[in-house]
């Protein structure tokens, strides 16, 4: 019986790629023709969500008189009915503000937005390393079969424009989601 | 606050990216014209995360700024009534399908006169010739304006000088 348990574990995770557990049974009675055991199968699902059609961004800006807004739209891929929490970091650390750097040393602050639903409008400002709100899930196909389901916002405020040198700044953005 | 927005786009022309176009909205467009490619996509988990670099490029606000951007060139002088002078800075490229930003654009066929001045990082003013040669040599490609005459002719169309 110990073999067939481990056989029994072995196949079942290459099957469904999980760890299972498997505990003792009720185990069947000597019979003349038939004997019966009982065992009990639980397979947990775990939280599953993932972040994707994210692509880098490069701004020009020619005039610094008004903010400059760019969004994002990505999608946000889980189990339906669940929520999730979106972090974003620049890349100075989960704490630091939003900037952008030149070689030379400069450097320009941005603000971060997301927006959870794409058919609201509203969109919650993110802080760098702070939990977002809750959001539903909206699609659980891969990719989310090619239809965005939110969107992050960058900001650059023009009075952060207007006194900036002219030059290529660059950073990374990392935005991390998280099921509930 | 016109906001930016980037729309799906597949196009073979737009090799090695993905989604690769932005449109701007009618307000933005002229603040600041964006474009996307594959970032760091998340992998599947109880968490997952996903990384984009962004860049923001700042324009010289006028060739004054320009020159201490990072261009030793301007256009001095460009006389002629059909021409416009859209761009009077060298703007050195970062990439080699960039457009350099001397750019002129005229209505219809004319001769037009130029004079072009090149400073160097110590602050001499270089000669016409000198300075078509610095330039060529700043930024790669450019089209054969002949300094040595200050003068050219154009058919119908934009002339854009840009590296190769």
């Amino acid at each position: 019986m110990r073999v067939r348990e481990i056989i029994r574990a072995a196949v079942c995770t290459a099957i469904v790629g999980a760890t299972p557990i498997v505990w003792a049974a009720i185990q069947g009675q000597p019979g003349e023709t038939e004997s019966t055991a009982v065992t009990t199968i639980t397979l947990a699902i775990e939280p599953n969500i993932r972040i994707s059609n994210v692509g880098d961004i490069t701004l020009d800006v020619t005039d610094r008189s008004q903010d400059v807004i760019f969004e994002e739209p990505i999608c946000v891929r889980g189990n339906l009915g669940s929520r999730y929490s979106v972090i974003a970091a620049s890349q100075d650390g989960s704490q630091n503000p939003f900037v952008l750097d030149t070689e030379a040393g400069d450097r320009i602050e941005y603000e971060v937005y997301f927006r959870g639903d794409l058919a609201n409008a509203n969109s919650d400002q993110l802080f760098p390393g702070q939990h977002s709100p809750f959001y539903p899930m909206m699609n659980n196909h891969q990719d989310c079969d090619g239809n965005d389901t939110a969107a992050f916002q960058i900001i650059f405020r023009s009075e952060q424009l207007l006194p900036a040198a002219p030059g290529i700044y660059s950073g990374f953005l990392t935005v991390t989601v998280s099921a509930e | 606050m016109p906001t930016i927005q980037r729309k799906p786009f597949n196009s073979a022309r737009h090799l090695g990216t993905y989604k690769s176009l932005l449109v701007c909205s009618v307000l933005a467009c002229g603040l600041a014209v964006g474009s996307t490619t594959a970032a760091t996509q998340g992998k599947a988990g109880r968490t997952s995360t996903a990384t984009a670099k962004i860049t923001l490029r700042i324009h010289p606000r006028n060739a004054d700024e320009a020159l201490a951007y990072n261009s030793d060139v301007r256009l001095l002088e460009l006389q002629t009534s059909g021409y416009k002078a859209v761009n009077s800075y060298c703007q050195m490229p970062s990439a080699s399908n960039e457009k350099a930003a001397l750019r002129l654009s005229h209505s219809s066929d004319q001769v037009f006169q130029y004079r072009i001045e090149a400073n160097t990082e110590s602050g001499t003013t270089l000669s016409p010739t000198a300075a078509q040669a610095a330039l060529d040599a700043r930024c790669r490609g450019f089209l054969p304006l002949d300094a040595s005459t200050n003068t050219d002719s154009l058919s119908n169309k934009t002339l854009i000088v840009a590296p190769i």
